[in-house]
């Protein structure tokens, strides 16, 4: 491939697009003027076309001074990034005074896929003739994704995903640092910039022809009767002006919001040469196609170029990746990235139409499998056979509401069922699904009262599945775990029933967990060959372990199925002393992680935390997180003492009032969490 | 007659303006591509500045492998200095073919170094050692992309030297040819054992 051609061709092409953007620009102002004169003559025109691009230009103005606030590094630190600081520049010159001890400390500073990041950056910043970024890792993203923001040189950031350092392999993650410092050599950013503001003063004339036609000001002449004192002289105007107004207000409008979107289009469009310049460019830099095999790895990683950050969204156009999916063709016209299979094409297209192939021989062999699925269940495939309930009335049976007594009754449950001393550990298990337990009356009010479990029924083929017996059971938990996932999965990769993943995913994602509580409810799961439930636990595992996290409300209902199969046994860490403070801050920690809490304000939160369960960690964060896992955690809280238990199920409780409410995800979580506590094991 | 001279005027003026942008656009080219070469010297001096200090760590585990450690000292030496003397200068083809021979030489040098390392457990079990090698790759790595970015300039500027119209511009005001780097020289790995520093 020629990546100099590669580069031209882009080049021109938004150079085009630049000059159409221009145009479009320069013409609505004229229409305006245009319309100015129908109205008012010649110096209707002048006047028009001067406050128009007034408006325009002060709104450019506006939205300059908006978007340059903070520069990159402002950026960076909004999406939560941490920045990795070289700390060797010069150490390895000077050995003489250097010690060992000191070069080991400088390696422990930062980890090997840091270093290896920074290595990338210095190497590309050479290769690329720029000035070296500041670089920024966003330490809780597992997609593979990359942006560089900041308008200035001295002002760039670069910020990569924890998941792209890990996942990318050297001379991938050379593809992706150079294709982000292209955006740099080529003043990408700026581009952006320039479009964004020449749209924001469209945007402001849009904004006040809308503000015209809409305000009380034209009402009350419109109909004839003043608000204000002010308003009275302008109310004797006659009827053929308002008309006038209105009919300018509207043309306004109309002009305007066909120019913003033109320009926006537009914008799209560079933004997507853009793209392809920076892949061209990439091979340039590093001389090798590492960018193309990072986006064949893109391609097939189950969370693509995902990020999880709420402020991502507002700067999706920085991104490597697209952060966000396409739905349609149309979102593809207003979409900042070309499409990862358009810049592998562009790459390479030989290898393009082998992915193509593969694809092909992959979907004949998913059909098959549905096939083969469909043909085993029948009766699952044929309503007319299924087996219904006396009182059937023509709609799916529901056997959820049955054993759902609903909120009315969970305050009653606190008082018979609560889950103190005297309770037995049983019962608790066997309870939970039933009633989502409030523990503390005087935080009833946060708990999240939704009325979607008591009026839900699942999908006929799930509600059968789960009367099945434990083969359906256990289907139904894996195609709901798979679900829970929330990334794109063929669950054919992970043996889950693909009927039974559709149906479920095509309901309302929340009921996913309610589901794997309720086909856990079987009682004769124990039948199952030991051989069979690990090979089951493994799968599970597999599918829990998709996005690279491990939840604490996964490690829960991985912990209570398990303990189903009698398979849950309280496993210690090789430590002399389990901390119990440090088990209860990982906790508390995930929790607040789930819970969607900043890492700044997670530290803050699980202090008090740890001090309202009078605990005091004695060991720091990073070190302790790599030593132990969650379930090991969950392990050494229940093996403390009944009293302890209650004080930590309280806390737990506490800390999910840390965003004003507790969701019924945290309900789930908590009534887990205190079953895991007092469950008696095997 | 007065219409004829004020087009004859613009159109001078147009072709001057033009003339002086198409020298701008050699001059930024030319001085990018010297950006370049000056940061290869960079690493380049990095290079030069690392090796004394790794052959003097080497000394203690490698007192019967003195061969080798005497050729790269020389071979660092030779290039030092060819990378100091006066005529270092991309547009100097003797000098472009000299440095290109003696990095090459260095390379080599350092690759028997490496080879040698790799049957001394010891060598590499030293912090300070493995410290020092992994920044001479790294620095290695370095050069490889500096060296690329310069070349890539060189042909960026050789082209707009030697394309119409600019080829006009360029010849009027002596833009002289600049040379690509090629350390890794085939015909120079051929040559390279045969050479002997310790005689």
């Amino acid at each position: 491939m020629d990546f100099f051609d590669h580069q031209h061709r882009a080049r021109r092409v938004s150079a085009v697009l630049l000059l159409l953007f221009f145009l479009v620009t320069t013409f609505f102002i004229a229409v305006f003027t245009y319309i100015g004169g129908m109205f008012g003559g010649a110096a209707g025109a002048a006047a028009t076309g001067i406050a128009v691009l007034l408006i325009v230009l002060i709104g450019s103005f506006l939205e300059w001074r908006r978007l340059t606030k903070g520069g990159g590094h402002a950026i960076a630190k909004r999406v939560g990034a941490k920045r990795l600081f070289i700390y060797k520049s010069t150490d390895a010159l000077n050995t003489g005074v250097n010690t060992t001890a000191d070069a080991s400390d400088t390696s422990n500073s930062l980890s090997r896929h840091e270093q290896k990041l920074l290595h990338a950056v210095e190497n590309m910043s050479i290769a690329s003739g720029m000035r070296m970024p500041a670089t920024f890792v966003m330490p809780h993203e597992q997609g593979i994704n990359a942006f560089v923001a900041g308008f200035k040189e001295h002002d760039m950031v670069l910020v990569t995903t924890q998941g792209a350092i890990e996942q990318l392999n050297e001379e991938e993650l050379y593809g992706l640092i150079g294709h982000e410092f292209s955006h740099i050599a080529h003043g990408d950013t700026r581009i952006n910039l320039r479009l964004l503001i020449m749209i924001g003063g469209l945007q402001l004339l849009y904004e006040i022809a809308s503000s015209l036609l809409y305000s009380d000001d034209l009402d009350s002449r419109h109909t004839g009767w003043s608000k204000g004192s002010t308003l009275s002289s302008r109310s004797t105007t006659s009827s053929d002006e308002i008309v006038g107004v209105f009919l300018f207000g509207w043309v306004i409008l109309i002009v305007s919001s066909i120019g913003v979107f033109c320009a926006r289009l537009i914008k799209y469009a560079v933004s997507r040469q853009r793209e392809f310049l920076a892949d061209a460019a990439s091979v340039q830099y590093t001389r090798s196609f590492g960018v193309l095999n990072t986006l064949v790895k893109l391609r097939n990683s189950t969370l693509r170029g995902s990020i999880k950050h709420p402020s991502a969204e507002s700067i999706s156009h920085f991104f490597f990746a697209k952060a966000m999916s396409p739905t349609s063709w149309f979102s593809g016209l207003l979409s900042t990235h070309p499409p990862i299979d358009k810049r592998i094409e562009k790459l390479n297209p030989a290898l393009y139409r082998r992915i193509q192939v593969q694809d092909r021989i992959r979907t004949k062999a998913e059909i098959r499998r549905v096939e083969q699925e469909t043909s085993l269940l029948p009766e699952l495939q044929d309503a007319s056979r299924y087996r219904q309930p006396s009182n059937y009335d023509g709609k799916p049976v529901d056997f959820i509401t049955s054993n759902f007594t609903g909120a009315a009754l969970a305050t009653e449950y606190v008082d018979t069922h609560a889950l103190s001393e005297q309770a037995t550990a049983n019962d608790i298990a066997n309870q939970t699904t039933e009633t989502l337990p409030i523990r503390k009356r005087e935080l009833a009010q946060h708990y999240k009262h939704d009325q979607r479990h008591t009026t839900y029924i699942p999908p006929f083929i799930v509600a059968q599945a789960i009367e099945e017996g434990t083969r359906g059971c256990l289907s139904v938990i894996a195609a709901a775990l798979a679900c829970h996932q929330q990334t794109r999965i063929v669950p054919e990769d992970y043996e889950v029933s693909r009927l039974l993943f559709d149906a479920i995913k095509a309901d309302a994602r929340q009921h996913d967990i309610w589901l794997i509580r309720k086909a856990l409810e079987n009682k004769d799961f124990v039948n199952i060959p030991p051989k069979a439930i690990s090979l089951y636990l493994q799968r599970l595992y597999r599918i829990i372990t998709i996005d690279n996290h491990v939840s604490i409300l996964e490690q829960l209902l991985l912990d209570q199925i398990s303990y189903k199969f009698g398979f849950l046994t309280n496993v210690l860490p090789h430590k002399e002393k389990p901390d119990i403070a440090d088990a209860f801050s990982q906790v508390v920690d995930a929790v607040l992680i789930a819970d969607g809490q900043h890492p700044q304000d997670i530290v803050q939160i699980k202090q008090r935390m740890l001090r309202l369960a009078g605990l005091q960690s004695t060991q720091d964060d990073a070190a302790f997180h790599k030593a132990v896992n969650l379930g090991q955690s969950l392990s050494i809280l229940a093996t403390q003492g009944d009293a302890m238990k209650k004080t930590l199920t309280d806390t737990l409780e506490t800390t999910m009032l840390a965003n004003g409410e507790i969701s019924l995800d945290e309900q789930h979580i908590l009534s887990l969490f205190s079953w895991r506590l007092h469950v008696a094991l095997l | 007659m007065v219409i004829f001279l004020v087009l004859v005027l613009v159109f001078m003026v147009g072709l001057f303006v033009f003339g002086v942008m198409l020298f701008n656009g050699l001059v930024r080219k030319r001085n990018g591509a010297k950006n370049a070469f000056a940061q290869i010297d960079v690493q380049l001096k990095r290079r030069h500045d690392l090796i004394p200090n790794l052959v003097a760590t080497a000394e203690k585990y490698l007192s019967h492998e003195k061969d080798t450690l005497q050729l790269v000292t020389e071979a660092r030496n030779t290039a030092a200095k060819v990378q100091q003397s006066n005529h270092h200068t991309p547009d100097n083809d003797a000098h472009m073919n000299l440095l290109q021979k003696v990095e090459g030489l260095l390379s080599q040098a350092m690759g028997r170094f490496y080879a040698v390392a790799e049957n001394h457990p010891e060598l590499k079990a030293d912090g300070v050692m493995m410290e020092l090698m992994d920044e001479l790759k790294n620095t290695e790595n370095r050069i490889g992309f500096a060296r690329q970015a310069y070349n890539d300039a060189v042909m960026f500027y050789n082209n707009a030297r030697e394309q119409f119209p600019s080829n006009i511009i360029a010849g009027m005001f002596s833009f002289f040819h600049m040379n690509m780097l090629q350390f890794e020289n085939a015909d120079q790995l051929k040559d390279a054992p045969k050479v002997s520093f310790s005689a």
